[in-house]
Parts: C-alpha cells; structure tokens; sequence
C-alpha cells in the first residue's frame, strides 16, 4: 500500500495545476494580508474626519446651536491634535474618557468662540429666518469658561497623566457620593449599575496608574478598556445577586466567554505581552485553521483534492490500468484516501507558512516572542502555550470536519467519477445547505442535531460550552461518525464490487 | 464490432464481475487470489491510456514503483518498444502509436509470462501495425511471454499468431495452431508448380487435380512431399514450387461458424 500511496503523491506533484493552486493561494494570502495592514492604518487615521467643518442648517434655534457645539468640538479636536499629537494621551482623553468634563470644559469656551464667529458671518441670514439671536448666545460666563479652558491646559501642558488619571478617580469617588445621596430617587437597578460602572472605572484607573498604563491608543489601553468593559457586562449577568446557576443557557455562555476575556486581558495587562491583537504574525499563524478566510480555503483546498483523486482516474479512464495491477480494490481505495489525509496535513502546513510569511513581510517579527494564552473553562485559569501546541489543538479539534469533507467528496468522487459534482456536493453539505432545503416546518432543535455544526469541535475546546444547549460532546462524535459510515462504507463497496472501465 | 471481446478481457483481468464461472491465471482464481493471478500479467484494454500530464519515462516509474522493478528494467523496456528518443516527452504530445508502445512498455515492465492486448492495432497506420507486430513477436521470442490478442482484425492477427481459439454464443468452437487452423480438410493439401502436366496419370492415378496452366493439387501428409517430388522427377517433371494451400484466416473463420456471432 505504501508503493500505492508513493505514486498517488508523485501524481499530485507532478501536476502543474498544483503548483497554479499554490502559486493562487499565495496570491490571495498577500493580497488579503496587505489589505487588512490597511484596513488597521485606517483605523488610526479615522479622527482626520473630524477635522471637516459643519453644515449650518437654520431650521431653528437648536440645529443651529448642536451645530455649533459640534464645530466646538471639532475645533478642540484639532487644536489638541496639533497642540500634542494625534496618538498623544491627552487625545486619548479628549476623544475616549466622555465621562469626565475635561472636554466639556474646553468645549464651553469653544462654544462662546464659535458663536461669536458664527452670530459675525451669518447675521443677515438669522434675521431673514427670524430667529432671535439671544436664543443662540450661550448661557454660562466667558470669563468663567476661559478659566476652566486655561485649567485643562496647563493640566496637559504639565504632561502628568498621572495627575489626570487620580483627578478622574476623584470625580468617580464624588459621584459615587452623589449617587448614594440620591439613592432612593432613582430605581435599583440602574443605582447598582451605574455604583458598579463608577467602582470598575476607578478599579481600572487605580490598575492604569500602577501597572503605568498611560491613556493612549496602544494593546494596553485597548485589554484595560476590554477588561472594564467585560466586568460591566458580568455585573449585568449576576444582577440581583444571581449566581451561576440560576443564568439561562445563552447567558452561561456569555459569562463564560466575559470571564475569558477578563482573564485574558489581565494577563496582557500584567505581563504587558500583546497576546490579543489580531494584527500580529503571531496570532494569525496560530489561528490559520480557524480563520475565516484561510480556513475556507483550506476546507476548499481538500475537497478539490478528495473529489479528484478518485474520479480523474475514471475521467481519464487511467482506472482500468491501476486496477489490474497486483493490488486489491480496496488497497487502491484507501491508498488513495489515505492520501488524502496526507494532502490535508501538507495543506494546513502550506497555509501555515504561507500566512506567517505574508504576514512577516507586512507585520514584521516583534509578536513572534509573546506566548499564546488559552483560557481553560473549567478551571477558570490561563494557561501559556507554545504557538506549534497551540496550533496542534487547532488541528486536532478541526479534524473531525475535515475527515468529514475529504470523505464525502472522495465517496462522492468514487461513486459519481464527477469531480465537479463531488465537490459541489460537499460544499454545499458544508455550508449547511441542510438548513436551506429542509422545510420550515422540521424545528431547528433536529436539524442542529442532524447538520454539520456539529463537525466543529472546537465548541468544547478546554471545557467551554457549545453555542447551543442541543449540543454535546458525545452527540457530536456520534454524529461525525455517522457521516464517516454513510460515506465510507457504501463508496467502498461500490468500488470493490462496481465494473471498472464500463463508465 | 460489438461482440464483447474486450468484456472477456475485462472478465479475464477481474475488471468485471462474474455472475458465473471461474478465471485461472498461472493457477490462481482471479477471484479469489487477484493479486497472485495479475502478478506475472501485463495487459492493455482498449485504449493505451497514461498519464498525460507525465512523461512517459514517469509513467513507466509509477508502474516500477507498484513492481519494485529497477531503472534498468525500464531502460531496457523502452529500448525494446523503440521509445529512447522520445520517453522524456510528455504522453500529451504522443501519437496514438508512441502511446500504445508507451503502453505495450508498461505491460511488459513486470516481466509477465502472459500479454493480453485488447485490439492492439486499433488507430494505427500501416507502419504502426508492422511496427508493433514486430515487437509482439519479439516479446514471444526473446521474452518467452505468451501474448492473448483479441482482435476483430483477422488478417492483421494471421500474420503473427501461432494460435487460435473461435468462441461462439459463448462456447469454443474451435482451438489450435494457426497452421492447422487455416489448413481446408484434415489431410493437407499442396499446391505444385510442374513444367508439364502430362503423364500425371500414370503417376498419381486419380488423387490430383489441374487448377490452372501447370499447376496441381495434391492431398498427401507432409512427410510424403519428397516422395512426390521424387516421383515427378523419375517421370522427366520439373518441379518449381511446393507450397501448402491454406485459406485465409477470415475464411477459415466462416467456415468455422457460419458467419454469424463470432467472439
């Protein structure tokens, strides 16, 4: 069998249009990779929008004053961008931390210029509005606001983001104060929200200024914001002093995917290792089988391989002269199929150093020293592991889907001598089609008990709950067998007992 | 014509399925022992299809793998199928005729004491057919390999088989030497050219027949033939030429089984 499967690999590589398919899974890997190193650039230059000017619409009183206040806000945009610099943390502030009136109180200042400007250069047209120019004069003090203006100046002049950040833990404390005052005027809930949100606020605040996470727009701020922003939604989840227990299914898996992120973004926080971008060599290497797009491609790569090996045999009618050769039927099938299961292996790695390679040459080198982090859902603990184990795991818990495809497109394939209708076939069975020609009428608890959803393992990946209740372990290892059997043993049989040549 | 000819073959070879009955290949059922049986078999059905995308060196490879053969076996084969020149081709750009030698070269990589050849001379000019009858005959003399030919082809197939074998609404009719086959009655009959053919009486009584200008048939063994020619020479007749008569394999064919459902 070993000869067997020695040729089947020599013909695969021996075809050009293998190396075409390679040369365009490169392609298509650069392509994208340097697509979305623009699309991240972009990100960073997303406040330039802000910079153009309003549009006065004098419909009444309050367009025009939400105009101004927009212009207002504009105008201190720029002024800080070009004052400090556009990733600076005194940005950061300005445009992230709404809560607090640093912005406010260089907006009221803005304001008072803005509509001086504004009342100056479009007299004539608020009159022929009749629109009472009283009405747009603003209602607090220039004097006043210029001072406050000055205070927040000379606070970022000072470049002492620390100072800033305990000035906000200060305003929390008073609010909290505020908020216990008027407890019984508002309802509990929202009282319970909004202490918590302020309490996690000057959780996160206090962690900023000792693990000296200073506001900017770098990994950091970013796992600091996620952190804050997961326990928000855990306080949501066990309002009312719920426990685990007591949470609907949809909601345990919430809780369990906030506590992942929680945990993931303290470590990032602690260690100071960016372990969650996504714009990394090192994250898009180890998550190549998982990704959307070069995992479909993978997907796509072995049912263009199982849907042919068999069936170009019979198309170029090459069968009949494998077949009398001193190997058995069932030797020629799973010599081929087994080939396969080398072609899926060569694949992944294919797409593994393909995409860390693009994305070498886009991302560069630096991520490669950080370790993966995985959550273990059990035990509510991070673990550290090599980026090859990490990817091992990826393997291993998408293996079951991809011996699902390579056997139905090489059943298919077999039993059809079709390639192009093996793998349309299986594509289509991958994609769920199952969903979209069963009739409504059939409850959906069946289906995802029946479809192919179940082929993806990675649902319980380190004790983490599947998507959907209907789901279990042993159900979906039933399943997937179930698939191997329909598809193994009826094609086998079909090739050992068919007439070859008769076609 | 459609007389299942190559579904024998592919009956013989395993490649479909009997209802009935058993196949014998150097002793083993191809049934139940099919990689004994095709071992020591080469073959060729229909088309001599390969890998076009291949060359045809690597196509001989593929095969030297499944055999465990080594490269001078495949040098050897290709030397003896005449393809030196052109093995490192691709079999996309053979003709049809480097392809059925690329395929006879295949058949023979395993050094099989047995050659079946579907229609081997199907497509091919008359240089092809001489060349490729030329190498069959080689492969039974040097090689000492016994080659099945099915063919609808009977003159083509007169010219380098040594044994016949008639099937008919699935039985043997007939089976034997060429020789034997193409003879018209059990007892042999010879064609003599003489310089004259008065006296024969006196010589051969009534057992002779004039068929044209001084020429005779006789019926006689063939060990008589020199008494014969003796004889004539006794009696002042020349002889100029012996020659047995034989019909052509066509016609022995019909006369066989009357012309109709021959296998």
């Amino acid at each position: 069998m070993f000869r067997l499967i020695k040729n089947e690999l020599i013909k695969i590589f021996s075809k050009k249009s293998t190396y075409i398919f390679m040369i365009v899974i490169l392609v298509l890997i650069f392509t994208t990779t340097k697509f979305e190193k623009n699309v991240s650039l972009e990100v960073y230059n997303q406040y330039a929008d802000i910079l153009r000017l309003s549009t006065y619409y004098f419909d009444d009183v309050e367009s025009i004053k939400s105009s101004i206040e927009t212009q207002a806000e504009k105008n201190i945009a720029k002024e800080i961008r070009e004052k400090y610099d556009e990733n600076s943390w005194q940005e950061y502030v300005i445009q992230n931390e709404m809560t607090y009136d640093f912005k406010s109180k260089l907006c009221q200042y803005e304001y008072i210029k803005v509509c001086k400007q504004f009342l100056k250069e479009n007299k004539d047209d608020i009159i022929s509005y009749n629109i009472d120019i009283n009405e747009l004069k603003p209602e607090y003090d220039e004097q006043k606001a210029k001072a406050e203006y000055d205070e927040v100046h000379n606070l970022f002049a000072s470049n002492d983001w620390k100072k800033v950040a305990k000035l906000m833990i200060e305003q929390e404390k008073e609010k909290i104060k505020i908020l216990e005052d008027n407890k019984n005027l508002i309802s509990k809930d929202n009282y319970y929200r909004e202490k918590t949100g302020r309490e996690n606020k000057i959780e996160e605040l206090e962690l900023r200024i000792n693990k000296d996470i200073k506001f900017g727009y770098d990994y950091l701020n970013y796992a600091l914001n996620e952190k804050s922003n997961s326990l928000i939604n855990l306080n949501d989840l066990l309002i009312d002093g719920k426990e685990y227990d007591d949470l609907e299914y949809v909601q345990k898996v919430d809780y369990q995917e906030t506590k992942e992120r929680i945990a993931k973004n303290d470590y990032v926080i602690n260690t100071k290792h960016d372990t969650q971008s996504e714009d990394t060599v090192r994250y898009r290497i180890a998550n190549v089988l998982n990704d959307g797009f070069t995992g479909l491609l993978v997907i796509f790569s072995i049912i263009a391989i199982s849907s042919s090996i068999m069936s170009s045999e019979f198309n170029k009618d090459t069968m009949k002269q494998l077949a009398i050769k001193p190997f058995s039927r069932t030797k020629i099938y799973f010599a081929k199929l087994i080939t396969c299961f080398i072609m899926t292996i060569l694949i992944c790695l294919f797409m593994i150093i393909a995409t860390g390679a693009a994305n070498l040459v886009f991302f560069g080198t630096k991520s490669l020293e950080n370790p993966m982090t995985v959550y273990n859902f059990t035990t509510n603990t991070l673990m550290e592991m090599g980026i090859f184990r990490y990817i091992g795991i990826q393997f291993l818990v998408n293996l079951p889907m991809y011996i699902s495809v390579i056997l139905i497109s090489f059943a298919l394939g077999t039993i059809f001598g079709s390639t192009s209708a093996a793998a349309i076939i299986t594509i289509l069975i991958y994609m769920g089609i199952g969903q979209i020609i069963l009739p409504s009428t059939v409850p959906g608890w069946i289906m995802n008990k029946l479809l192919t959803t179940n082929w993806n393992f990675s649902n319980y990946l380190f004790g983490k709950l599947p998507l959907d209740d209907y789901y279990s372990f042993s159900h979906s290892v039933i399943v997937c067998l179930v698939y191997y059997v329909l598809a193994l043993f009826p094609s086998l049989i079909f090739f050992k007992k068919g007439d070859i040549g008769s076609r | 014509m459609e007389h299942g000819k190559t579904t024998t073959i592919k009956l013989l070879l395993g490649l479909h399925k009997m209802d009935k009955g058993e196949v014998f290949i150097n002793g083993y059922s191809i049934k139940k022992n099919f990689e004994k049986a095709v071992e020591k078999v080469g073959a060729i059905i229909e088309n001599p299809e390969a890998y076009r995308y291949l060359s045809g060196y690597k196509n001989l490879k593929l095969v030297s793998n499944m055999y465990k053969t080594d490269e001078k076996r495949i040098d050897d084969v290709v030397k003896l199928v005449g393809l030196e020149n052109r093995i490192h081709d691709k079999v996309s750009k053979y003709s049809l005729g480097m392809k059925q030698r690329l395929g006879i070269a295949s058949a023979i990589l395993n050094n099989p004491n047995v050659l079946i050849l579907d229609e081997p001379t199907n497509g091919l000019d008359p240089e092809g057919i001489k060349e490729l009858r030329n190498i069959l005959i080689k492969l039974a003399k040097e090689e000492k390999m016994g080659i099945l030919v099915s063919s609808h082809n009977l003159s083509e197939l007169e010219n380098f088989c040594t044994r016949v074998c008639i099937i008919q609404n699935g039985k043997i009719v007939e089976e034997s030497e060429m020789e034997n086959f193409k003879s018209t009655e059990n007892i042999p009959r010879y064609i003599i050219e003489v310089s004259t053919t008065s006296g024969l009486e006196d010589i051969f009584e009534k057992d002779y027949e004039i068929i044209e200008n001084n020429k005779i048939r006789i019926s006689s063994v063939k060990e008589n033939i020199p008494k014969v020619i003796e004889k004539l020479k006794n009696n002042n007749i020349d002889v100029y030429e012996v020659k047995r008569e034989e019909i052509s394999l066509e016609d022995a064919f019909l006369k066989r089984t009357g012309g109709n459902k021959i296998v």
